[in-house]
């Protein structure tokens, strides 16, 4: 039965995929990064809508406590997603250093064009 | 090079851009085919790895060097900036695998010349002859323009299609913001926000020349999710009143 708690669960599992639905819309959030914290948000809320489940499941598996599954679920989803941004830290790192890179290298080019300049005049 | 006449209303200055990801087999033909019908062009190199950009070189032909990989949608972009920022009216995105049909360029042209601000080379319009792409990817198409019709009331019949030409107020949209990951619907839901004007034209295009396509497996359930789910954040973004 929907209790006090999961009322208010499910209304901040929905605020949380509202605010990111908003944040994807408006270009603040791509669209890729978003899905595991959409998968996330839609978990929280359908756990605290129909908590049944949970509780066979947990069982099934063999966890004592129905909420204890929901926080190994919970930090497994966020394991995930702090993983994939570090992935993409990663990517962000070379992305980052290859600019750098070209930039010092272009500076060097129009430094010795503009010395050229001068050395004609 | 300034196509000025003496008479009538001034031509548009047009660039071709060809975004190029490792097309060592085919971006020659493309470029010299390119050439001899006199267009200006610039081939955006993104950052291929197999000997696009030492053909590119060896050949004298005009190519803007991307340091790294940034996809489709940030070569076409990469491609539209050059354009606005040389001084171009408008650009037509013709890729480098030679499936784009130069001699449907003028009727391109045409489209913007008469107020279109987008003008998409559509091989669905009218029932053609030329390559129609794999089934899965037509239904893949089906229901994006389905999509397109149900969020924006406008019919586009390919709005996968990468051969398009982008008017001024396009290419200074796309330089601004343009979609990293599914360029060509998301697009055309961009302009649409924007209230430009997007329309069609019929061409025929050709088979894949050589080297492999970079979108594997259009089919696949996920990708259509993703692109649906970039529209209708699309369609979201507008409502919000910008």
């Amino acid at each position: 039965m929907l209790t006090h708690t999961s009322i208010i669960l499910a209304i901040l599992g929905l605020l949380l995929l509202i605010y990111i639905i908003r944040l994807v819309s408006s270009k603040r959030l791509l669209l890729s990064y978003s899905l595991l914290w959409v998968f996330l948000a839609v978990i929280i809320t359908l756990c605290a809508l129909f908590p049944t489940p949970i509780y066979w499941l947990a069982d099934e598996i063999g966890i004592a406590l129905p909420s204890n599954f929901i926080f190994i679920i919970g930090i497994i989803c966020l394991l995930v997603i702090c993983l994939s941004l570090s992935v993409i830290a990663s990517k962000q790192t070379a992305y980052s250093k290859t600019l750098v890179q070209e930039v010092a290298l272009l500076r060097k080019e129009v430094d010795a064009i503009k010395a050229e300049q001068q050395n004609i005049r | 090079m300034d196509k000025c006449n003496s008479s009538a209303t001034p031509k548009l200055k047009t660039l071709l851009v060809i975004p190029a990801y490792n097309e060592e087999d085919c971006i020659l033909s493309v470029a010299k085919k390119i050439e001899s019908a006199g267009y200006d062009y610039v081939i955006v190199n993104d950052g291929s790895t197999d000997s696009t950009l030492r053909i590119c070189k060896e050949n004298n032909l005009n190519v803007l060097d991307l340091p790294r990989n940034l996809g489709i949608g940030g070569a076409v972009q990469a491609g539209h900036k050059y354009a606005l920022r040389n001084g171009y009216d408008v650009d037509i995105q013709v890729d480098g695998d030679g499936q784009h049909d130069i001699n449907y360029i003028p009727l391109l042209i045409k489209e913007i010349e008469a107020g279109a601000d987008l003008a998409i080379g559509s091989r669905f319009l009218i029932q053609t002859e030329g390559f129609q792409s794999t089934a899965m990817r037509r239904i893949g198409i089906k229901w994006l323009s389905f999509m397109l019709k149900l969020l924006y009331k406008k019919n586009i019949t390919d709005p996968t299609s990468g051969f398009r030409a982008s008017g001024r107020r396009a290419l200074e949209l796309f330089s601004r913001t343009y979609p990293i990951d599914y360029p060509e619907p998301e697009s055309i839901a961009e302009s649409l926000n924007h209230g430009l004007t997007v329309s069609e034209v019929s061409v025929e295009m050709k088979e894949r020349a050589g080297g492999t396509s970079s979108i594997k497996v259009f089919g696949s359930v996920y990708y259509m999710i993703k692109v649906s789910l970039a529209i209708a954040m699309c369609r979201i973004e507008k409502r919000s009143g910008k």
